[in-house]
């Protein structure tokens, strides 16, 4: 066979690879779908191809430090939202994740702050006002946890932790009609968990003390 | 430069050396300065301790002999002379009552040693937090400079500072010394107003000091009740141990409750026996030095 008989099948061949290097999954894609199925690793080495294509590019770097928070590499996670905070200053997402990192390593205080900004940088950030609830529970603040979870049940009326605490502070409080009526709410979720039970116990005690009160 | 002449300037100039070779690279050197000063002004407390806690366990020792020696004595011997009877039962009380003076002191240095160990770790705290943060400032601007791997090792040490800020000021918490009865001497009615005066004087100072080892224990009680009111909570609240990325829920920072729960237990048993103790040291105190009083009056009528 010619040459010239050759250059249309190599032009052809040539063509459908330039094809399916653009229909093949990109590496942040790729990330992404292993982060999903749990392989940390994959996802790590995936995102790190991304950032090495493009190393300015945040949902890549933001993501592998999420791959490394999950894996326990703690301090890797850390590096990368310090990063992105570098480039962007006003990254929610990264100020929050910083946020994880924080709690994960036990510095409680910094892990508050941390929510804190997110909230500041980006004020409907759900899991922030979810978790600043959670992080000011484990810290004593009540106040500032109640305020938070009432957040939380204005935009999601039916999340679970925050009807279950949320009713928990209100009965700590003595404020038996409100800590049943959100117990109440909590258990038409028909939410399985570990906590149902619990919650049912609650309740019967709860109407139980309503009606022998005058 | 003749060394031979001043070798003790050669060994300065070596010692300066070392430090500043030990010293991390990056380290701000007035503040490395002063963070190395006061760990180890930590480290010599820790040490003038542990010296004083053993000291203190022989001091025991050597009280619970000599109260069961003063014991005896009383119990006098019809075969003794009352004159050598009571010359041998003076030396031995002189000798208990200066154990419990070293004791005494040994205690009142422990608990300056202890207000002194506290101090020190919150400037640690304060100081190791500041490193942190000027080590994030400066890896940013390595960043910033494209140099990422060097950027990336004072991220590292930046959050190794901020840990090890957290767990200076949160010390494992020792355990009890064990506890001896506080030293009541039997009365012989033959003590003079001086001699009972210095009992009364011994008793009052016995209650002072488990009066400080109270506070002390308090102190340590209103941590493991932080820490199990953390538990506590934990346990009964949706969220708190679940805070970290994927919704597992991870293991608490600090010891499990029952362990809190045990250890807080046995401390506020030891501070309840303290108040006891210390009621009764006090009501003894009053009584013998009521005596002491009687009896100087007494003397002081007799021709």
């Amino acid at each position: 066979m010619s040459m010239a008989a050759l250059r249309p099948i190599i032009a052809a061949l040539a063509a459908f690879a330039g094809l399916a290097a653009c229909l093949a999954p990109a590496p942040y894609r790729l990330g992404n779908r292993a982060l999903e199925r749990g392989d940390y690793a994959e996802a790590i080495r995936q995102y790190q191809q991304a950032l090495a294509d493009d190393p300015a590019d945040p949902a890549a770097r933001n993501n592998l430090g999420v791959a490394y928070l999950r894996a326990d590499q703690d301090e890797l996670a850390f590096q990368e939202f310090q990063k992105i905070l570098v480039r962007r200053p006003a990254d929610a997402k990264a100020q929050f994740n910083l946020g994880l990192v924080y709690y994960k390593k036990g510095l409680f205080d910094l892990e508050l702050e941390a929510y804190r900004k997110t909230i500041e940088l980006d004020p409907g950030h759900f899991e922030a006002h979810l978790h600043l609830g959670h992080a000011a529970l484990a810290k004593g603040l009540d106040d500032d946890a109640m305020q938070q979870y009432r957040w939380v049940l204005d935009k999601h009326p039916a999340h679970p932790s925050a009807l279950y605490n949320l009713s928990l502070l209100h009965e700590d409080r003595g404020e038996l009609r409100e800590a049943l009526a959100l117990l109440e709410r909590y258990l038409k979720l028909n939410y399985s968990s570990r906590w149902t039970l619990e919650a049912q116990r609650r309740a019967d005690a709860l109407r139980a003390r309503l009606a022998a009160s005058p | 430069m003749d060394w031979s002449v001043k070798p003790w300037r050669a060994a300065g100039a070596l010692l300066i050396l070392v430090a500043a070779l030990s010293r991390p690279a990056w380290a701000d050197p007035p503040a490395a300065a002063e963070l190395e000063h006061s760990r180890a002004e930590l480290s010599a407390i820790l040490e003038r301790q542990r010296a004083l806690e053993n000291r203190a366990i022989q001091a025991h020792v050597e009280e619970e002999q000599l109260g069961g020696a003063v014991q005896e004595l009383k119990r006098r011997s019809p075969l003794l002379p009352e004159a050598l009877h009571r010359l041998r039962l003076d030396r031995a009380l002189r000798q208990l009552r200066d154990r419990l003076l070293e004791l005494q002191s040994l205690h009142r240095e422990q608990q300056g040693l202890r207000a002194d160990e506290e101090r020190i770790r919150e400037r640690i705290h304060a100081l190791l937090r500041a490193q942190a943060n000027e080590r994030l400032t400066e890896a940013e601007r390595l960043y910033r400079a494209g140099r990422e791997l060097q950027a990336e090792a004072a991220y590292g040490q930046s959050l190794e500072l901020m840990e090890e800020s957290e767990r200076i000021v949160r010390p494992a918490i020792p355990s009890l010394p064990p506890q001896s009865p506080p030293f009541d001497p039997e009365l012989t009615g033959q003590e003079n107003p001086a001699e009972l005066f210095q009992i009364s004087v011994l008793l009052q100072h016995q209650a002072e000091e488990l009066v400080q080892e109270s506070t002390y224990l308090e102190r340590i009680a209103g941590r493991l009740r932080s820490d199990l009111e953390w538990e506590r909570r934990a346990a009964r609240f949706q969220g708190i141990r679940e805070r970290g990325a994927g919704g597992q829920p991870k293991p608490g920072p600090i010891e499990p409750e029952l362990v809190l729960a045990g250890r807080l237990a046995e401390i506020e048993r030891r501070i309840e026996s303290n108040d006891a103790a210390i009621r009764q040291l006090r009501a003894r105190a009053e009584e013998v030095s009521r005596l002491a009083g009687a009896d100087s009056s007494t003397s002081r009528s007799a021709p």
